[in-house]
């Protein structure tokens, strides 16, 4: 009761100063606010435990080929059917690959983010149907009958939650299939994916290793441990070696937790770099606080000397003045909640409308945990912000204040620490904004980024043609072919084309050599963009050929392969010599699935930016007519002279002519690709923006408090000075020379503290970590924020008047 | 005739203070000089004008209306940079409260005046300053800070600090006000000393003992010159209504 009573006088202290409960309670807010934001999105993406059940015990298992510098790669089917067999330190290995599945019910067709999955695999996540089964081993038999699962949303959306669905049949990348259950609701293994379909080889006409590769994952066995589990794969893997060296040489296993997989590492590591910016925001604002908390602490001496010698204990004054801290700081979490309810919302929202994808554990929202976290924020702010001043406040000598004559003295420490408070700000603030100004400048670099071609008015498409109806390489470029030929007559199309991938944004890869170099075992492949695409395409995209000729209907599947490759190729390997005529080497001479292939150079091309938007590098880029090597996958680009957008519906039509099975995806201008493809950047941006602001506003209003309150507090004292002679430049000299001082060594720390966080983000930003354009930024900016806090109470301290000041008898 | 010249002068000095709209009279046609060398007190009672009339004439205030000559020379026009410049080379403040800068020590303190300047060098610094403080007998204490010293003590320090820069003329408002009586000879012992070194002294107080001190006695009352009289006459007359 005694506790309560506390938490009233508490109430009723701080009601009584409304305006410093206000000031520390937004102070706190913004903090808090910050900090619990930060930690939900923390706790969201990395933190929090995956979905399934004892998620601590799936592993990752890939491959890694250490003596080509390999150190991840996806795993084939045979190395999975092998280690599936011999393993004992799992319970079971499942496999999976994500892909495109089309379907067809009642209506137009649907493209869905699909899994293939191994029979296994639902079994060891836990996963299990609302209805009807999941896959056995029987389904992924290469002829059997083909079956579907349905994930919750296909099934309310698509079939409008039909309780009868199971059993019912469903045509699915071209073939009909089976309905044999549905998943429950947030089910959306492995990443986000709404529909699954059984994982299947056709064993017959295929080479060891050949065929899609696979993600792989084990769940170990009660009491067997990661490390023995790698203990026992190394002897798999070398069995294996030796037993198929042509394919399995130097091949070994990596494993790891499943969920270090499915976040990667830049993710990881700009989440991380959030929190620690969120935790120096909140710093900040403790320092504030404290700050606050102690000049009100030295208004109060009189009172806390009244009440120590009325025979108040010290603990008691102590945690009477902490539990003040406690009631402000969880005011402030509470406001802090809610503010970081909006951005979790708006982050949220932002997200979802770029049509970037997280995995479905990951749910943008405030849970439990947050409001834990909340708490114990609020705990820690009160204790970090509200003990010193409070052990300072009851610390003094009650004697001096009583009979204190000498002006100043007794403050001497309480001024050393609101000093240092502000130095600690003006360090923090560093830190945070340099932070900021590198995730700013990369988002801006990505911006503005130049792909090499114009890209205002482009409406783009992707189509996906299932290998069931486009069995071979042929029906999949006579497709494309006859696509590219129709698009062209679209009313409001200027200029149109068919490509395996959008400039700036992806594009498959070829290993290659160009025919000057020799090749030897020991040659090391380098990789570079490989793009099919249909004639026009450098028309379509405005991109002159420096040198040779297009691509056009001399080029056939039987016709001499032929290549157009960029400047860049053609200069760093042929220099100034004509590069057409010559040859290049694609495919590597021990990948099974891809056999090298020689093709004629028949014209060099300007570079266009094919890889990703911010890609400094100019790489050697290559492309192929899609006749003579298609991929099953393209995208379409229609350049228009209006609204893009008004054409999709058009290309659908034309489309529809074509395969009425087939549907169209990610349908959006280029401009809007590139939006969503630096979303997340500009996410971080967004966000640092925000901490920086803040950090940069609390650290100003601290530096400005605190120089204010020793004006205040210095009146007497420059009275005194005053009269002694001081004229208005040593004077202001005198305020603003201490927070001069400050300013100098909390850049000086604040920049140390910079150059070790800014590493954290290397692999997220575009800039150098220690670019010294930020650092000079932002040191720049705390000198001027610093100025104008400053500057008021300077020109207070020279207004002072000396007999205003000395009237004190 | 040096001794004789007016060092101070003031005709016709009035003092308005406004506020929220009541206007008081601090000072009233107040003639007053001050010769080189003169030991002047002024007495009067509470809320007469004393102090207002040693801010006035420590550059500290401005008169409302009248004259005041400063070593022949009218300050009425002079600008802030001016004043302050004259503050610290002509004038010596000494108070009530001491009013020593608790975070600086007491070398310090004497130091500051002479800090002012721009034309004394560190070594001619340390000179004055220990030659002042020597003259109130607080050499021994430069590196005490206020807080560690008795009264009696602080007031010598501040005295050290008035007259550290060889002022024209020292003004003392109440200087023995916070002490008991034995600090309190001890600092007017240490001001006649300074007076009999040659030192111009205008001293606030309202203890006739210590206005026995003085060479010449001015009275105010109610901001008005009442009376002007060689000191003993004023003792014989507090005695005699005793
Ligand atoms: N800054 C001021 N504003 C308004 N009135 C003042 C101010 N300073 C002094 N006074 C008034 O002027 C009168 C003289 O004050 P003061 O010179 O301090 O008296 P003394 O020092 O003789 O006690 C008093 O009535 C006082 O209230
Ligand atoms: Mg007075």
């Amino acid at each position: 009761m005694k506790l309560l009573d506390d938490v009233r006088y508490a109430i009723r202290m701080l009601s009584k100063s409304p305006g410093f409960s206000a000031l520390t309670l937004t102070i706190l807010s913004l903090g808090l606010g910050a900090s619990i934001f930060g930690f939900a999105v923390l706790h969201a993406i990395v933190l929090k435990p995956l979905p399934f059940s004892e998620p601590h015990e799936l592993m990752h298992i890939e491959t890694a080929i250490l003596e080509r510098d390999i150190d991840s790669r996806e795993v084939n089917f045979d190395d999975f059917s092998d280690w599936r067999e011999m393993q004992t330190s799992f319970e079971d290995l499942g496999a999976f690959y994500r892909g495109t599945v089309n379907i067809r019910g009642s209506e137009k067709p649907e493209r869905y983010d699909g899994g293939f999955m191994s029979d296994g695999s639902f079994a060891l996540i836990g996963g299990k149907p609302l209805m009807g089964r999941t896959f056995i081993a029987a389904d992924t038999v290469f002829g059997a009958p083909a079956v579907v699962l349905l994930g919750y949303k296909v099934w309310q959306r698509t079939f409008n939650g039909d309780e009868d669905i199971v059993g019912q049949v469903l045509r699915v990348n071209g073939r009909d299939a089976e309905i044999v259950g549905v998943m429950p609701e947030g089910f959306m293994f492995p990443i986000m994916e709404d529909i699954w379909v059984p994982l299947r080889y056709d064993q017959a006409d295929r080479q060891r290793g050949e065929g899609q590769s696979l993600e792989v994952f084990g769940r170990l066995k009660d009491g067997v441990s990661a490390s023995q589990a790698r203990a026992e794969f190394q002897g798999i893997t070398s069995q294996l070696a030796s037993a198929h060296p042509e394919t399995n040489d130097g091949v070994t296993a990596v494993i790891k937790p499943f969920s270090d997989e499915y976040v990667d590492e830049g993710t990881r590591a700009a989440i991380w770099s959030m929190m620690i910016a969120v935790t120096l925001v909140l710093l900040i604002a403790c320092a504030n606080v404290a700050n606050l908390l102690l000049s009100r602490t030295t208004a109060r001496t009189q009172e806390v000397a009244i009440r120590a010698a009325l025979g108040a204990g010290r603990r008691r004054l102590v945690i009477q003045m902490l539990i003040e801290s406690f009631v402000l700081a969880l005011g402030g979490a509470f406001i802090g909640l809610a503010l970081a309810y909006w951005g979790m919302d708006a982050s949220a929202r932002f997200f979802g409308e770029s049509g970037n994808r997280l995995p479905f554990w990951v749910v943008l929202e405030l849970d439990f945990w947050s409001a834990v976290f909340a708490i114990a924020a609020a705990g820690a702010t009160a204790l970090l912000s509200g003990l010193v001043p409070a052990l300072r406040a009851t610390g003094l000598e009650i004697n001096l204040i009583l009979r204190e004559n000498a002006r100043g003295s007794t403050s001497r420490q309480t001024k050393w620490l609101s000093q240092s408070l502000v130095v600690t700000e003006i360090a923090l603030s560093f830190i945070l904004l340099v932070l900021a100004g590198l995730t700013i400048q990369t988002s801006l670099i990505m911006q503005e980024f130049d792909v090499g071609v114009p890209v205002e008015n482009v409406l783009t498409v992707r189509l996906g043609l299932p290998e069931a109806d486009y069995e071979t390489p042929a029906e999949q470029a006579r497709f494309f072919t006859e696509l590219n030929e129709r698009i062209q007559d679209i009313r409001g199309v200027n200029k149109a084309t068919v490509s395996g991938g959008l400039p700036g944004l992806w594009s498959n890869w070829s290993s290659y050599l160009p025919e000057v170099d020799e090749v030897t075992d020991d040659t090391r492949l380098e990789g570079a963009p490989y793009i099919a695409v249909a004639n026009g395409y450098f028309d379509a995209f405005e991109t002159p050929l420096l040198q040779g000729r297009d691509f056009d209907d001399r080029d056939s599947a039987e016709s001499l392969p032929v290549v157009i490759v960029n400047n860049t190729f053609a200069t760093t390997v042929f220099g100034s010599e004509n590069p057409v005529g010559r040859q290049v080497r694609f495919g590597s001479p021990d990948n099974a699935n891809q056999p090298a292939q020689w093709r004629t150079i028949i014209g060099v091309s300007q570079n266009i930016k094919q890889t990703g938007l911010g890609e400094d590098e100019e790489r050697p880029t290559f492309y192929v007519p899609l006749v003579q090597d298609p991929v099953r996958f393209m995208s379409v680009a229609l350049r228009t002279s209006g609204e893009p957008k008004a054409l999709a519906p058009a290309l659908r039509n034309v489309v529809q002519q074509l395969d009425p099975e087939l549907p169209l995806y990610w349908v959006q201008t280029l401009e809007e690709a590139y939006q969503d493809e630096i979303a997340p950047n500009r996410l971080l941006g967004i966000c640092f923006g925000v901490f920086a602001v803040i950090a940069l506003l609390l650290a100003a209003g601290g530096l400005y408090g605190v120089i204010s309150f020793n004006v205040i507090q210095r009146t007497p004292e420059l009275g005194i000075r005053r009269a002694l002679g001081a004229d208005d430049k040593s004077i202001a000299l005198l305020v603003s020379r201490q927070a001069a001082l400050q300013l100098g060594l909390g850049l000086g720390i604040g920049i140390l503290g910079a150059v070790g966080a800014s590493q954290i983000l290397e692999s997220v930003i575009l800039v150098s970590p220690l670019d010294p354009t930020i650092y000079i930024t932002v040191a720049l900016l705390l000198i001027v924020s610093v100025i104008i806090a400053t500057l008021v109470p300077s020109r207070k301290a020279i207004r002072i008047e000396p007999m205003a000041a000395l009237r004190y008898e | 005739m040096n001794d004789n010249q007016a060092l101070i002068s003031l005709r016709e000095l009035q003092k308005v203070f406004l506020t929220d709209e009541i206007e008081t009279h601090a000072l009233s046609e107040v003639h007053l000089e001050i010769r080189e060398g003169e030991f002047v007190s002024v007495e009067g009672p509470s809320g007469c004008g004393k102090s207002t009339l040693l801010s006035i004439l420590g550059l500290l205030d401005s008169p409302t209306a009248g004259e005041y000559v400063l070593n022949g020379k009218s300050v009425a026009g002079l600008d802030a940079g001016n004043r302050a410049r004259i503050r610290n080379e002509e004038i010596g403040f000494i108070f009530q409260a001491f009013n020593l800068i608790g975070d600086l020590t007491v070398y310090e303190n004497v130091e500051l005046p002479l800090t002012y300047r721009d034309n004394v060098s560190r070594t001619e610094r340390k000179s004055m300053v220990m030659e002042a403080l020597e003259q109130v007998d607080m050499s021994h204490r430069i590196r005490h800070y206020p807080a560690q010293l008795s009264g009696g003590q602080q007031q010598r320090v501040a005295v050290a600090r008035a007259l550290v820069g060889r002022p024209s003329i020292l003004l003392a408002d109440e200087p023995t006000g916070n002490l008991d009586s034995n600090n309190g000879t001890a600092v007017m012992d240490l001001l006649r000393d300074l007076h009999a070194g040659g030192s111009t002294i205008c001293m606030v107080t309202h203890d006739p003992r210590y206005a026995a001190f003085a060479d010449r006695n001015v009275h105010l009352f109610d901001g008005r010159v009442v009376d002007e009289v060689p000191p003993q006459s004023v003792v014989g007359a507090h005695v005699a209504s005793a």
